[in-house]
């Protein structure tokens, strides 16, 4: 899966290009954000603006990729669409995940600092 | 009387299932039904049908799947047949929500799917036939989005 990859304060931004996180890309969308969460900071927020549909798989896929991240490293999300966003409350995932409205919440002064 | 809204027979591998989720999608919208509506349908269907995939035709790798929808008045139904092996006991999966009150290494990375079959259908049954399955289920339309 294409990933856009930018440093943005203190946090990597990962902007999934694609519409779907589902059965069909959720290993793509796994080793793509491996591959770009190798180095860099400890924060990571996942950019779900260009996401429509989100199935079980792809639940499974963001969950997997935070917890690749290892101890001491955090993926928040960022820019969830309505209907993405009540899958995420549906399964209680938003108690897993902190979850900014846009990318300018999610990386503003405030964010990611502990509360 | 009930009216056909959409028939289909695909392959159960993940792009086909993509290309008739997205075609069901198209034949939704033109109902002008609420468009929250229309995605929980789809959410539905999409874990309906990757559980077809992973575990009715397991052994087989892919095999084909039946799907209709009809409408009348205020509900939809829609019926999915396949020719693999029967559900476990019998009988569909209790579907509870994995405990999401864990440590983060001990998170669950599935087992969400028949939990949001069954929180987002308003009806369901599922049929052991001869040879294959089938599921039946009913969305009330004056139960929109997915909640």
């Amino acid at each position: 899966m294409e990933l856009d990859s930018k440093e943005t304060g203190k946090a990597r931004v990962l902007t999934p290009l694609a519409d779907r996180i589902d059965a069909a890309s959720a290993i793509q969308f796994k080793d793509a954000v491996r591959a770009a969460t190798v180095e860099g900071p400890d924060r990571v927020v996942l950019d779900l603006g260009n996401v429509r549909f989100v199935d079980s798989s792809g639940l499974g896929a963001i969950v997997s990729s935070m917890k690749h991240l290892g101890q001491g490293r955090k993926m928040d999300l960022a820019a969830l669409n309505p209907d993405v966003d009540k899958v995420f409350r549906l399964t209680r995932m938003d108690t897993v995940f902190r979850i900014y409205e846009n990318i300018e919440a999610a990386t503003g002064a405030q964010a990611g600092q502990p509360q | 009387m009930a009216s056909r809204l959409f028939r289909a027979r695909f392959q159960s591998d993940n792009l086909s299932t993509r290309k008739t989720l997205r075609e069901i999608r198209h034949a939704l919208e033109r109902e002008a039904v609420h468009s929250d509506f229309v995605s929980r349908v789809e959410s539905v269907l999409a874990e309906l049908f990757n559980n077809i995939a992973e575990h009715a035709y397991q052994d087989m790798g892919m095999g084909e799947v039946h799907c209709t929808i009809d409408r009348q008045d205020d509900t939809m139904t829609v019926e999915v047949t396949d020719q693999g092996v029967p559900m476990p006991g019998g009988e569909m999966p209790e579907g509870a929500l994995p405990d999401m009150d864990v440590d983060i290494t001990d998170l669950p990375e599935g087992g969400f799917g028949w939990f949001i079959i069954r929180s987002q259908v308003d009806a369901l049954t599922y049929q052991r036939l001869d040879l294959g399955n089938r599921t039946r289920l009913t969305f009330a339309l004056s139960r929109s989005g997915i909640g």
